[in-house]
Order: structure tokens, then sequence, then C-alpha cells
């Protein structure tokens, strides 16, 4: 079954990000994404800024999942499934060759299942630092 | 061509923390950036143009309506139209 925008979406707000504090010249506190720079939240206190980020985030996320873009992943991380799948999903092809002396029953099946399963999701969840 | 004029404008301000969204977005959208469908959720706003050479830039803005939008939105706007050379008549 293909994956949603949603599944997608939520998928990618697991990957371990490169989240990096900053603090703008006027002062503003900012969590910003090392490899998605439109991915910035900002806020007074740690909830906003937390709150905020994820937004921004998911937002991000969703522009690149909208138009099917390419997404800049971190260092490290295994290609993403539905991309990996559409690449290497193999053709519909027989994986046994009949003789005219066989039976059904002497017919042993080798289907190629490489490539189509996929790769468990990240167990630990991307934790948002807390700025000092 | 008034967003040419905002445009100049914001490349040369020290302080950028006069413009609005709406400001900012038709610039955007003149420089061939798209929303896409689902980025209507909260106040955050990404806009998108892929390059010829297949690489995709995102931009984010945020609507806070008739407010203006903060320094570093604008720099970070600016940053990255710059950093894919996508500010007409500006040498690389």
């Amino acid at each position: 079954m293909p994956w949603t925008h949603e599944q997608k979406v939520q998928y990618l707000l697991l990957v371990p990000w490169t989240i990096v504090p900053d603090v703008t010249p006027e002062g503003d506190r900012l969590l910003r994404v090392g490899e998605l720079p439109a991915a910035v939240g900002s806020g007074v206190t740690d909830e906003e800024l937390a709150k905020d980020f994820w937004e921004s985030l998911e937002a991000t996320l969703d522009a690149y999942v909208d138009f099917d873009d390419p997404i800049p992943l971190p260092a490290g991380v295994p290609p993403l499934p539905w991309t990996v799948a559409a690449a290497s999903a193999p053709e519909r092809q027989p994986s046994f060759m009949v003789d005219a002396g066989s039976s059904a029953s002497d017919v042993q099946e080798f289907p190629d299942t490489a490539g189509l399963q996929e790769p468990a999701p990240f167990a630990v969840p991307v934790r948002v630092p807390v700025a000092a | 061509m008034a967003w040419r004029t905002t445009l100049a404008r914001m490349l040369a301000d020290q302080n950028p923390n006069s413009y609005r969204y709406d400001e900012a977005a038709t610039i955007l959208r003149q420089l061939g950036f798209e929303m896409p469908k689902t980025s209507t959720k909260g106040s955050h706003r990404k806009w998108r143009r892929r390059l010829p050479d297949g690489t995709t830039i995102v931009i984010g803005l945020v609507d806070s309506g008739s407010g203006t939008l903060k320094p570093w939105q604008i720099r970070d706007m600016v940053r990255q139209l710059r950093d894919h050379a996508l500010i007409p008549n500006e040498p690389e």
C-alpha cells in the first residue's frame, strides 16, 4: 500500500535532524534545522519555542512531500522507504522455469523480495534541546 | 513593479523590521516560488521553488496578519535568494 502524505510527514518528523539553537542580534531565540533552512522556530519561553519549532518543521516537510521533492536528510540516515520501494521494486517476471516433463508439484518458486521490505522506523524520536 | 522596489529596499536594509508577510510573499511569487496546498496549518508559510538542476529551495515565512515579519525572517529569505543567485540584476 503506498505511503500517504500524512504517513510520510510523520515518519520524517522522527528523523534525527540536526537542531541548532541560535539567538538573533535582536535577541530572538531560535531553533534551526541544519539540513532544512526553512525550518526555524522562535519563541520567548521554552514551551513556545518548542511548539513553534515543531510547527515550522512539519510545515517544511509538508512542502517537500507535497511537491515530491528530494529531501536533504542528515548524514547516516537511510533512504526514505517510499523512495527505495519506488526505485527498486522488481518488475513482475517469472521466477521459475518449467520444463516439459515437470508437474506442478515439482516446481519450486524463489521469489525475489529484495527491496520490498520496509526498513523499521526510527525507534528513538528526536528530542528538542532546551536552549540555555 | 513595486515588488522590485521592495526587494531592493530589503537588500539594503540593515534592520529589516518593517516588512509585512504579503510584501515578502509577493516577491517570492514574482521570483517563481509557489506554496504547497497543504501549507495552511498554523501561521508558518513555506514557499518552494525548484531550480533547473533539480535543487529545491524552500523559504519559510510567518503570516502574522497585519503585523510585520521579524528581521531574522527577512534576513533568512534574502540569504537564501542570494545563495541561489535568484535576485534579479544582482551580480553573483
